[in-house]
């Protein structure tokens, strides 16, 4: 692997980890769709990085369909939600943002530790970093479990998902292209059914945020 | 000899630099407004003239009096002996990176003791504000510095900078960068800038640094006014230098000490026009939401150190 | 030896006229002895340090089963000489300071015990005379705090320090015997030469560490130190928070470190968790109290936390392969113990010529010392910079030292050598930011600004020989600060008494300190010299031109009629740390507004009042306490008092007896 390359993987696939981490950080819906952006950008700039130093094609096309899926028609989709709903912000989560930004570091080092030995499940400098994917999953529980918003719930599993995808770039060195297109569209049809979803009870219930949804069930 | 010399000169640079620097952003500030603004060299201009005045004094106490002159030393003491210009200074493997911090601490403690001194309400609002935030601050400072130190194995900055400069590659691994930012989230903090602390207001009830600077007048005045844009100065230079040491002197020869001493005042400069930049489109956070910003530093710094591990 | 010798037996010396002379000389004879009993032993570690050799004595009768057995190695030499610091400031104090309930013949008696137990622990060469030290000490601070029984609040202190303080005890006797008994011999020495290993020294491990801790004050044992530290009369908890706890950190550096070596790496991982909460805690608790001596009492946790920082970090470095990292570390807090031990006697006993002086220890109350009592508030502000971690200042060269220890035990290690460490850096970070809030505010709050009641105004500095006990620690403080090479260089060897660890790179002489091999460096000789020089130029500067001082009234923001009650109060200034750390203090805040009688919308009086209790201790401790007592209320229904039934107790537990022996 060259230097060059090498540390383009390394910057990005922490990218992918900080960003997932200011996530936690931001309450503006809006600013939390623009980071899933940023997000799909380095988790592509990975894969390609990646197919360059092993010359797999087949990476490279996955490159190119994160590109489209993660950094441009599911961020498209959620900001069309967040943009219907302006000034929408993840004003009261259930952990403080301080607290949960520690959290989070704290989650980082588990992932670091535990995962050191996912390092023994394939060769080269690229897979060391696969703890990086590990805690960004970790990360996007964090939000998952710990925000209000229906729209930041689904920004925490899509960070959950980027996470996954960027432990299999790292570790596998190239999915095979059919598994990542299948995850993808997975993932974009998750997305579809959930904006046609909070579009429908916007147009119910005004505004959606979980806490209020409970007291309809009860 | 030389590198008393080179103490010297980081001195007087980092007193002038400073200076300008402080003049520099509120122009930027101003004409981002629309204004004319000051001239940059306002704060100097400022300075000098009052340093030909008397002080008036409130209390009866040595302490009042005394806080200028120990921020002023402190500041300078640690300005001679960073290397900025020059790879070696007077401190030569004493210059390490923490007893710059705990000089640096010492100048605020003693500014918030001062505060307190004064016993009026606006001192004693300035400097709990200013203790809290730099107690929230100082596990992302240190964190940070380990992570700047980690790769090198020490905290001694004349160690960490050559070790930084014989392997290139390191300036763009992960753990420098995210170090790099976390310090710099810190460096906003520590002196005084949007979103943190507001220099340029007039309204007590927000204030934080000016608040324990209320009760002084006149010579010591224009101390803590050098003192503070010596801090800014130094900060700033601190943090161009560890983040790229690239073009710190190594030798002392008269060529290699002038390059030193213009791409330090370069970094600087560039750091000061993004923070200027970033604060004319920032506005001051609410004073509790400032830890949030402080955690993300202390998160990034963490993230450093931990990504360290597995992307050596 | 001889000197050692001595200066036990002038201690005993001391207790015997403190039970037997009257009043007057009491009080003097009493504490004097006691003060050059600390001067011997001090002098006698010093020399044995300086000579680097090791006396030792040994006699057959004394003490039961083994003797009794005297050793002064490096580490406890090390420690012995803060130990003997603070014997000696307290006991000069205490000829200027004692008077009524503290100078009657048991007080006087028992602090004189008190002192000969803190000095024997860290010279106790095997466990039996080491654990009769440790109950002696023990015994006679509990004893001390029964002093003003008359108090209730003296009674419930002592109440909770006895419980927990028999309760360490026992744990680490049971801890000490379990090794001893392993090992095949009772010497300290050749225990640790032994080594001793196997689930036994899990058990022994876990019941020593839980019993120094709480000696030590750490977190979730620490209920006892915030009230006794306050009850005690002022030498006392001085002695208790600059000596004992240090000597609970001494316990764990002899036993766990030092004997019990093979421990694994994850159980001081435990340690190290346990600590960071213990530090932060302290410091929290510290940062937000307003009555002086509890803020000590939480400083002197938080300051004890960072020390179990050092050493439970230590333990895992030396475990996890980095024993230099780890020797940098045991050198930095045996440094930190001793300028603790200053700092803090110092502080504790000005607490107590403030109290005397004003009537109240409620920082609320008090301000403007600085113009009335200046020597004292001087000294004060040496304590403080050593506490903060001024540079020049002893307390600088311990965090400065294990920061040190802590980054290169950053570099090149395995990700949960890293993270473990990481946790202890980050502990101590904010501790130390969180202790700068306190202690700003003890010297900010207390000593500058104006008085804020009639007692304040009124104080009047003592004279005499107090003040000269706490010039005392002031100037180990300095002296340890700016020459602190010498003192680096004999704990080295205290570290690699500690098995295992081979010190190599860290060097301390007359001009500083340099750790490892790439030369990280402490010059204070250098620094000290850079500040007087950039001082006398900035003063020439400031002065050339100028026109001096003029004496104004404060501006204040145009406000003409500035009164006292305009400052920030003690708690005001604690106001953003408890909000920012709400969620672990629990502050209890009540604002209270009464209303004009005319209209309700005309607010009258506005009353705020916070008031942060112990949260561990309602939370965990008083839970456990109710089911203590609710067990004990049903076993009462065993003992109804009818003989036949206690006869067929016994019956039932020699027939059980007998049945299991069968």
């Amino acid at each position: 692997m060259t230097g060059l390359a090498g540390a383009v993987i390394d910057l990005a696939a922490v990218a992918v980890l900080v960003i997932g981490v200011a996530g936690l950080w931001r309450r503006d819906l809006r600013a939390l769709v623009g980071l899933l952006r940023i997000q799909g950008i380095a988790l592509a700039l990975v894969a390609a990085s990646t197919a360059a130093t092993q010359h797999d094609v087949g990476l490279g096309v996955t490159a190119v369909l994160v590109v489209v899926v993660k950094a441009g028609v599911v961020p498209t989709l959620l900001g069309r939600v967040a943009r219907s709903d302006p000034g929408a912000r993840e004003s009261a989560p259930f952990i403080n943002v301080p607290s949960s930004l520690v959290l989070a570091a704290a989650l980082v080092g588990l992932a670091v530790v535990v995962g050191a030995p996912l390092h023994a499940l394939a060769p080269g400098r690229a897979a060391a970093l696969a703890p990086l994917g590990l805690a960004t999953v970790l990360t996007g529980y964090l939000l998952l479990v710990t925000r209000r918003r229906a729209l930041s719930q689904v920004v925490g599993l899509l960070v959950i998902d980027n996470g996954v995808a960027l432990m299999t770039f790292l570790l596998t060195a190239g999915v095979p292209l059919i598994v990542e297109l299948g995850g993808s569209l997975d993932v974009l049809l998750v997305v579809v059914v959930l904006r046609a979803l909070l579009g429908t009870m916007r147009a119910r219930l005004g505004n959606v945020a979980l806490d209020e949804l409970r007291e309809l069930h009860d | 000899m030389t590198r008393d010399v080179v103490s010297l000169l980081q001195v007087v640079v980092v007193a002038l630099g400073g200076l300008l620097l402080t003049g520099l952003m509120a122009k930027i500030r101003a004409r981002a407004e629309g204004r004319v603004g000051p001239p940059v060299t306002q704060p100097l201009r400022e300075v000098a003239k009052r340093l030909g005045r008397e002080s008036p004094r409130a209390t009866a106490g040595r302490a009042h009096g005394a806080v200028p002159m120990v921020l002023v030393v402190t500041t300078a003491v640690a300005a001679g002996l960073v290397p900025l210009v020059g790879l070696q200074t007077a401190g030569g493997a004493g210059a390490d990176a923490l007893v710059v911090v705990f000089l640096l601490l010492t100048g605020s403690l003693s500014l918030a003791a001062g505060g307190l001194a004064t016993a009026t309400a606006f001192g004693g609002m300035g400097a709990s504000r200013a203790m809290a935030l730099s107690a929230l601050a100082e596990p992302a400072l240190l964190v940070a510095l380990a992570a700047f130190a980690v790769p090198a194995g020490s905290l001694s900055l004349p160690v960490l900078l050559h070790h930084g400069l014989s392997v290139p590659i390191a300036m763009v691994s992960p753990s420098h960068v995210l170090a790099a930012l976390a310090l710099f989230i810190v460096v906003v903090a520590e002196t005084g800038r949007l979103p943190v602390d507001n220099p340029s207001t007039h309204l007590e009830l927000t204030m934080i640094h000016e608040a324990m600077t209320l009760e002084y007048g006149g010579r010591d005045l224009a101390l803590l006014t050098l003192g503070a844009a010596m801090r800014l100065g130094l900060l700033l230079a601190l943090l161009g230098t560890l983040a790229v040491p690239w073009g710190i002197a190594t030798s002392s020869s008269p060529l290699a000490l002038a390059s030193g001493l213009i791409l330090v005042g370069v970094k600087a400069t560039v750091l000061a026009v993004v923070i200027a930049l970033a604060e004319v489109h920032s506005a001051k956070l609410r004073l509790f939401r400032v830890p949030e910003l402080l955690a993300a530093a202390f998160v990034v710094a963490s993230l450093a150190v931990l990504v360290g591990v597995v992307a050596r | 030896m001889a000197v050692l010798l001595a200066g036990v037996g002038v201690a005993l010396a001391a207790i015997v006229v403190g039970a037997l002379a009257p009043h007057r000389q009491r009080v003097l004879y009493a504490n004097a002895l006691t003060a050059l009993a600390g001067v011997l032993v001090g002098g006698a570690a010093i020399a044995a340090l300086v000579t680097r050799t090791t006396p030792h004595a040994h006699t057959g009768a004394l003490l039961p089963l083994a003797g009794a057995s005297l050793r002064l190695d490096a580490l406890g030499a090390s420690l012995e000489v803060t130990v003997a610091l603070v014997v000696t400031a307290a006991a000069l104090f205490s000829i200027g300071y004692a008077h009524g309930a503290s100078a009657s013949r048991p007080a006087v008696a028992l602090q004189a015990a008190f002192a000969l137990g803190v000095l024997l622990v860290p010279v106790a060469g095997d466990v039996v005379t080491f654990l009769s030290a440790w109950e002696a000490m023990a015994a006679t601070s509990l004893a001390l705090l029964l002093v003003e029984h008359d108090r209730p609040a003296a009674r419930s202190a002592a109440l909770w320090y006895g419980a927990m303080t028999q309760g360490g005890a026992a744990a680490i006797t049971l801890g000490m015997l379990l090794a001893a008994a392993v090992a095949h011999t009772t010497s300290l020495a050749g225990m640790a030469a032994a080594g001793v290993g196997g689930p036994v020294a899990v058990v022994a491990f876990l019941a020593t560490v839980a019993g120094f801790a709480s000696k030590a004050g750490a977190v979730p044992l620490h209920v006892w130190l915030p009230r006794a530290h306050p009850e005690a009369s002022t030498p006392v908890s001085a002695m208790m928070s600059g000596a004992m706890t240090a000597l609970g950190l001494y316990g764990i550096a002899r036993v766990d470190l030092g004997i019990l070596t093979m421990i694994g790496r994850w159980w001081w991982v435990g340690v190290l968790v346990l600590a960071a909460a213990s530090a932060l805690y302290g410091a929290l608790h510290a940062a937000t109290a307003t009555d002086l001596k509890r803020l000590l009492a939480y400083s002197t946790i938080d300051a004890m936390g960072l020390g179990l920082i050092g050493l439970a970090a230590a333990g895992e470095l030396r475990a996890g392969g980095a024993p230099r990292a780890a020797a940098t570390l045991i050198v930095g807090v045996l440094i930190a113990l001793g300028a603790h031990g200053a700092y803090k006697t110092l502080l504790f006993l000005a607490t107590g010529l403030v109290e005397r002086a004003t009537g109240t220890r409620n920082l609320d109350l008090l301000g403007g010392l600085a113009s009335t009592m200046a020597r004292t508030s001087s000294l004060v502000a040496v304590a403080v910079a050593s506490a903060v971690g001024v540079p020049l200042a002893a307390g600088f060269v311990g965090e400065w030292l294990e920061i040190e220890g802590l980054v290169a035990g950053l570099a090149g290690r395995d990700p949960g050598g890293v993270a473990a460490t990481l946790l202890g850096l980050v502990a101590l970070a904010l501790t130390s930011g969180l202790t700068a809030v306190a202690m700003v505010k003890l010297l900010g709050i207390g000593f500058l600004g104006r008085p804020r009641s009639d007692g304040a105004r009124a104080a009047r500095e003592p004279h005499g020989i107090v003040i000269v006990a706490l010039a005392l620690p002031a100037l180990a403080t300095l002296a340890l600060g700016i020459v602190p090479g010498p003192a680096v260089a004999v704990a080295e060897r205290a570290a690699v008494e500690l098995g295992g660890m081979r010190v190599a790179g860290l060097r301390g002489d007359l001009g500083g300190i340099a750790v490892g091999a790439s030369a990280s460096a402490l010059r204070p000789l250098a620094l000290l010299a850079g500040l007087v020089g950039a001082a006398l130029v900035f003063r020439v500067l400031a002065r050339a031109g100028a026109r001096g001082v003029r004496r104004t009234a404060a501006w204040a923001c145009g406000r003409r009629e500035l009164s006292a009650r305009m400052q920030y109060t003690a708690t005001s200034f604690a106001e953003p740390v408890q909000r920012v750390f709400a969620d672990v203090l629990r502050p209890d805040v009540d604002v209270t507004l009464t209303h004009e009688d005319e209209s309700r919308d005309i607010e009258r009086v506005l009353t705020y009042q916070s008031s942060v209790a112990d949260a561990v201790e309602s939370g965990l401790y008083r839970p456990v306490i109710r089911g203590a007592d609710a067990l004990g209320r049903r076993a009462r229904a065993l003992a109804n008092g009818s003989v036949h039934r206690y006869l067929a107790y016994g019956l039932l537990v020699l027939l059980a007896v007998l049945v299991v022996l069968r």
